[in-house]
């Protein structure tokens, strides 16, 4: 194998500075002193210039047109409504509409309609407290109203029974 | 390039119907090239490069950082570049994205330098590497970004940046040397 042959991987991969002999490098001189390589790398380098070239190019735009179009686009296309999608479960709704009916229904209640009416006072539900005696077994409660006495019936050793009598 | 792109994306976002326009000027024989990458043929690269910039206009407002434009508008023409591409696999008789062309390119006076039988050998074998080894080629080889800067452009590392440069020169050379060049190496 030759020298050139086994510097081909090298000259392969080889950036520009190497290619054209700049480089204070072994394969920068060998570059420099071998025709083959130095041929090759300065193909290589042609290349590179062509291939630049190839992709550039003079080009053509008409700037005008080109903003006028992608106006109209935007004027066609449909406005863009932003949707938040609704990921609540439902059971968080019944939550929230049961929450929000109750809300209502408190507002509507706290409005005030006219004058309040008089707050009930309730009156002492008894007049004498009631005497219990082991011999009996029962207790007579009488309460403001003339027409309501309340009577406890003791069954044995168990909790007073309530009865009222009209 | 990349900033001065950048600022005027800025500018055109504050409001100003001439401050688009130049924007779309700036960056449309950027866009062209990399289209061109992407695609490797010219009329297509023309289509692409002229839904890439009509997208950026319609867009402009959304952008959030229009100083970062230039990584927007590479990932936007990659995405039209694959548009076309399954268009055509869809209905091979679609070729152009719009009948009438508003971004068209003509061979440039520097042109002249290179033969044409070179330039047009070296574009066929461009064509046949992978698309990524085409991408790192032309960003860094032949615009001289670093692998860094182009890394960010493309979303990837500069390590994998710096391995697909090396398989992309070793790639075209190789294939240059097939062709009949480099006949020491042989």
């Amino acid at each position: 194998m030759s020298a050139c042959a086994e510097r081909a991987q090298a000259l392969l991969a080889a950036d520009v500075e190497e290619l054209d002999g700049r480089r204070a490098s072994d394969l920068s001189r060998h570059v420099r002193e071998c025709v083959g390589c130095g041929t090759f790398a300065r193909q290589v380098l042609a290349g590179r210039e062509a291939l630049d070239e190839a992709l550039d190019g003079t080009v053509e735009v008409d700037a005008r047109r080109l903003v006028s179009l992608a106006r109209a686009r935007v004027r066609k296309a449909p406005k863009r409504v932003t949707q938040r999608r609704l990921t609540m479960p439902a059971a968080g709704w019944l939550a929230t509409a049961t929450g929000v009916g109750a809300l209502a229904i408190a507002v509507s209640l706290g409005i005030p309609r006219g004058p309040a009416p008089e707050a009930l006072v309730p009156a002492p539900l008894a007049q004498d407290a009631p005497v219990v005696s082991a011999e009996r077994d029962f207790a007579v409660i009488r309460t403001d109203n003339p027409n309501i006495t309340i009577l406890l019936v003791f069954d044995g050793q168990e909790q007073p029974k309530e009865k009222q009598y009209d | 390039m990349q900033d001065d792109i950048g600022e005027l994306a800025a500018e055109a976002k504050r409001g100003g119907h001439s401050a688009v326009e130049k924007l779309v000027e700036a960056a449309a024989p950027m866009v062209r090239r990399w289209a061109l990458v992407q695609t490797g043929e010219a009329a297509a690269a023309d289509d692409v490069a002229q839904e890439v910039l009509i997208r950026m206009v319609v867009q402009l407002d959304r952008l959030r950082k229009p100083e970062r434009i230039g990584a927007w508008l590479y990932a936007a023409t990659r995405h039209a570049a694959a548009d076309l591409f399954r268009r055509r696999r869809r209905d091979p008789s679609t070729d152009a994205v719009d009948s009438a062309r508003l971004v068209s390119s003509e061979p440039g006076p520097q042109e002249q330098r290179a033969s044409h039988e070179l330039r047009v050998l070296m574009a066929r074998l461009f064509r046949t590497l992978p698309r990524r080894q085409r991408e790192v080629l032309d960003l860094v080889e032949l615009q001289g970004m670093t692998a860094p800067e182009a890394g960010a452009l493309l979303g990837i590392r500069a390590g994998t940046v710096r391995a697909n440069l090396f398989k992309a020169r070793a790639n075209l050379r190789k294939r240059l040397i097939e062709e009949g060049y480099g006949e020491a190496l042989r």
